[in-house]
């Protein structure tokens, strides 16, 4: 069921405050709800196809997971709070309450719960860098990428990734740490796979890694 | 005294004939947003509850796109 809100401020308009409401603050913002307004899912700009193939696939998998699972299954509790967190459903510190009367985790809902994490301070930073004016902001996030890298916590949201990787590189440009660009630029790469607008990006750093390499062979 | 009083009045009428012109901006503004394409070119209900009732009875998911009259 398709729904536009063009929010106008319009006096005695209802639900002018929806997306508010809803915990979405940016124009333009794609959120899937169910039938009773609830959110099931969020998409950020741009808007890509792939991004809302992806988004309907994820969406369809928890509505069958949540479907499928038993309240006493808490295995299977503990994967749907975190998708619900990656879906958009919840905040990073909802999951967490969620998630602690379920128990132990696995090794994978381990990573999953890092890269959880990872999503929620890079969102967080992204606002940060946007904000501030302050000389230094940036490098100072790159460093928080790299205690977040070091703790093992790798984003996986799409926006994030770009955002978490690309710093990352330039931490590690500047640390003349090969290794870590090397990882870095394989990771951009991945992250900006079928977006020939980023092939500039990629090269760039392609580039300076190889002239890091070239560096260290001297 | 009385020029104070007429002075109000006049402020405040011609406060309300602005918010008027505002709130007709915004209409217009709305209206418009409306006749775009990516509006014309699908199913799209402005009616949230309208919304609700129909992706009930469907048993699908809202897909929602939230937009100002100056966002794309």
């Amino acid at each position: 069921m398709p729904f536009v809100h063009v929010t106008t401020r319009i006096e005695e308009r209802e639900h002018e405050d929806l997306l508010f409401d809803k915990g979405g603050s940016e124009f333009p913002s794609f959120l899937v709800l169910d039938a009773e307004g609830e959110v099931l899912a969020r998409l950020r700009a741009p808007f890509r196809v792939k991004a809302f193939e992806d988004v309907v696939r994820r969406v369809r998998d928890y509505l069958a997971r949540a479907a499928a699972a038993k309240p006493d299954d808490l295995a299977a509790q503990i994967d749907l709070a975190i998708l619900r967190c990656d879906l958009g459903q919840i905040g990073y510190d909802e999951l967490e309450e969620a998630l602690e009367p379920l128990g132990e985790r696995t090794e994978a809902q381990e990573a999953a719960l890092r890269a959880q994490r990872a999503n929620a301070a890079v969102e967080e930073m992204r606002l940060l860098l946007q904000r501030s004016r302050e000389e230094g902001t940036r490098s100072m996030v790159a460093e928080e990428f790299f205690a977040l890298y070091e703790d093992g916590a790798f984003p996986s949201a799409p926006d994030s990734r770009k955002l978490y990787w690309v710093l990352l590189a330039e931490h590690a440009l500047g640390q003349e740490d090969a290794d870590l660009l090397r990882r870095c630029v394989g990771e951009i790469g991945a992250a900006h796979a079928g977006e020939p607008e980023a092939e500039a990006l990629v090269q760039e750093w392609q580039s300076k890694l190889t002239g890091l390499e070239k560096k260290g062979s001297e | 005294m009385t020029g104070r009083r007429t002075l109000i009045r006049a402020g405040g009428f011609l406060l309300a004939l602005a918010a008027a012109a505002a709130a007709g901006e915004l209409e217009d503004a709305f209206e418009a947003k409306l006749e775009k394409d990516f509006a014309k070119n699908a199913e799209w209900t402005t009616d949230f509850d309208a919304a609700k009732a129909r992706a009930k009875e469907a048993g699908k998911p809202i897909f929602a796109y939230f937009t100002r009259s100056y966002s794309p």
